[in-house]
């Protein structure tokens, strides 16, 4: 996750290549988010993995984009397909949620208590 | 120990024929399953055996009746396991290239491939393509 860069002519004395850091939590962004989708369904996990890693994202893009010559682009690349990912996994998870929510409500709860029954009979 | 590796030559050679006459064309996709080594294997037997006895009913499908986007990997992931690759991507389309990005999550993270994150986004939409076209297919027709 390190890109070495050679020195400079000018700095003849710093004779060590100069190693960027990585992103902080690139690659655990990108795992998250690719988990997220691989646990779409199972009891809301893959939402919170999702939420989990769009927020760590978010943190590590607003980082990267106050001095983004301190770190390496690679990392930086993994951080943005992983960040895409999670948004994807996140949107995906909370619209199945949504929809069982709206599933239940209407197959147990309200449709059963609305009168369909004196509405239609008056009409 | 000696089930485990259960190999004789000519097991190598009927399962080519095999092969050839089973499924003419696709038989390059049941190669690695139904070779003799994995096939006769106890472990492999006892592990779908235990995955075949530990399901559980669907929480969507249990409330709403309805099954829920994921519905469907553990038995593509048995038939996978049993070597019938055809009715894992009839049960559950998405279960391979699913497999394939946690593979390449892998590869790229050890080895670090110049274009890896590219690939793994373009995977992923494909993978979250073919899960929603599966779920609303799945719900279109009962």
């Amino acid at each position: 996750m390190s890109e070495t860069i050679q020195p400079s002519e000018g700095s003849k004395e710093n004779t060590e290549p100069i190693v960027k850091e990585t992103v902080p939590n690139a690659t655990a962004v990108l795992v998250l988010g690719i988990l997220s989708i691989l646990f779409w369904c199972c009891w809301g996990i893959g939402l919170v993995l999702g939420v989990i890693a769009l927020i760590l994202g978010s943190k590590s893009k607003k980082l990267y984009k106050e001095n983004p010559d301190r770190y390496s682009v690679s990392s930086y690349k993994n951080l943005n397909a992983g960040w895409i990912c999670a948004l994807i996994g996140t949107i995906l998870a909370g619209a199945g949620l949504l929809i069982g929510i709206i599933g239940l409500a209407i197959g147990t709860g309200f449709m059963h208590f609305f009168p369909w029954e004196d509405i239609l009979s008056n009409f | 120990m000696f089930n485990i590796l259960y190999f004789q030559p000519v097991h190598f050679l009927l399962f080519i024929v095999d092969y050839m006459l089973y499924n003419n064309g696709f038989f390059f996709l049941t190669l690695l399953p139904n070779f003799p080594v994995v096939k006769n294997s106890v472990m492999l037997q006892k592990f779908i055996s235990w995955l075949e006895s530990v399901t559980q009913p669907c929480l969507y499908v249990k409330f709403l009746g309805a099954e829920c986007p994921g519905c469907g990997t553990q038995r593509a992931f048995i038939e996978l396991l049993k070597g019938n690759i055809l009715e894992s991507i009839a049960i559950f389309p998405a279960l391979l290239p699913g497999i394939l990005l946690i593979l390449l999550l892998i590869i790229h993270l050890i080895f670090k491939l110049r274009n890896g994150a590219l690939y793994i986004k373009i995977l992923f939409i494909c993978n979250a393509l073919i899960m929603v076209l599966n779920y609303i297919y799945n719900l279109l027709t009962p």
